[in-house]
């Protein structure tokens, strides 16, 4: 199943900057650098994955600076990622 | 953005507080306020009660008071949940307890009128200020 996202804010440019629009897939199991769709506390967030271990993953923003990431609040259960991003355009 | 793309649900590619800017001055005024607010319930006449006027501004006082240390208790835990990280708490060992300390200290000065309390979550917040000076170099 594909989902059709919106990227609200600058924690992954310039990659996937702020108004970009990204197609993810959610079957398979990411790899570290993938671009991924994660759920937590709610919201569904774009992150990259850092690491992975066992059921866990470790997400982090293209953009440190303007990032609030596993930095901040650790590592996420596998569970929670929700797609990984195949593909995505610059929406006009 | 067409109004189609806005239809799009958003994923968020957020940080908490706008664009990684933390800053102390909030918390800090937020603890002066409470020591201010001190200062003038115990500047009202003990007869204050009965004037309604006086009744209204005690009322006053003590909501100012309680506000803003549930705020100063915002500002800390904004700070130590997002801001600080695992490096900094090598560079300070006792951050968490820094921190632990002056969040229950906003309580302290919510449960009461007491000039001492309200200077310690001050001196508190002075000193998680300097923390977080010195841990931008």
């Amino acid at each position: 199943m594909l989902l059709l996202r919106r990227v609200k804010g600058l924690s992954m440019t310039p990659a996937y900057p702020h108004g970009k629009l990204v197609l993810a897939w959610r079957f398979g199991k990411p790899k570290k650098g993938d671009v991924v769709i994660v759920r937590h506390h709610r919201l569904e967030l774009i992150k990259r994955v850092n690491q992975m271990e066992g059921d866990k993953v470790y997400v982090l923003g293209d953009n440190p600076e303007e990032s609030t990431d596993s930095r901040h609040y650790g590592w996420l259960p596998l569970s929670s990622i929700m797609g990984v991003v195949i593909g995505s355009r610059v929406s006009d | 953005m067409s109004l189609l793309t806005k239809l799009i649900k958003p994923v968020y590619a957020h940080c908490d507080v706008p664009c990684g800017i933390y800053e102390t001055d909030t918390m800090r005024h937020a603890a002066e306020t409470c020591l201010k607010m001190i200062e003038k319930i115990e500047a009202l006449s003990d007869d204050a009660g009965e004037k309604s006027a006086d009744h209204n501004n005690f009322i006053r006082m003590v909501t100012t008071k309680e506000k803003h240390a549930q705020l100063c208790k915002d500002q800390i835990y904004i700070l130590w949940s997002d801001y600080f990280k695992p490096e900094h708490l090598e560079k300070f060992p006792d951050l968490h307890d820094t921190m632990w300390q002056a969040a229950k200290q906003c309580g302290k000065v919510k449960q009461t009128i007491s000039r001492d309390e309200a200077q310690k979550l001050a001196d508190m917040v002075a000193k998680i200020a300097k923390t977080f000076e010195e841990s931008k170099h």
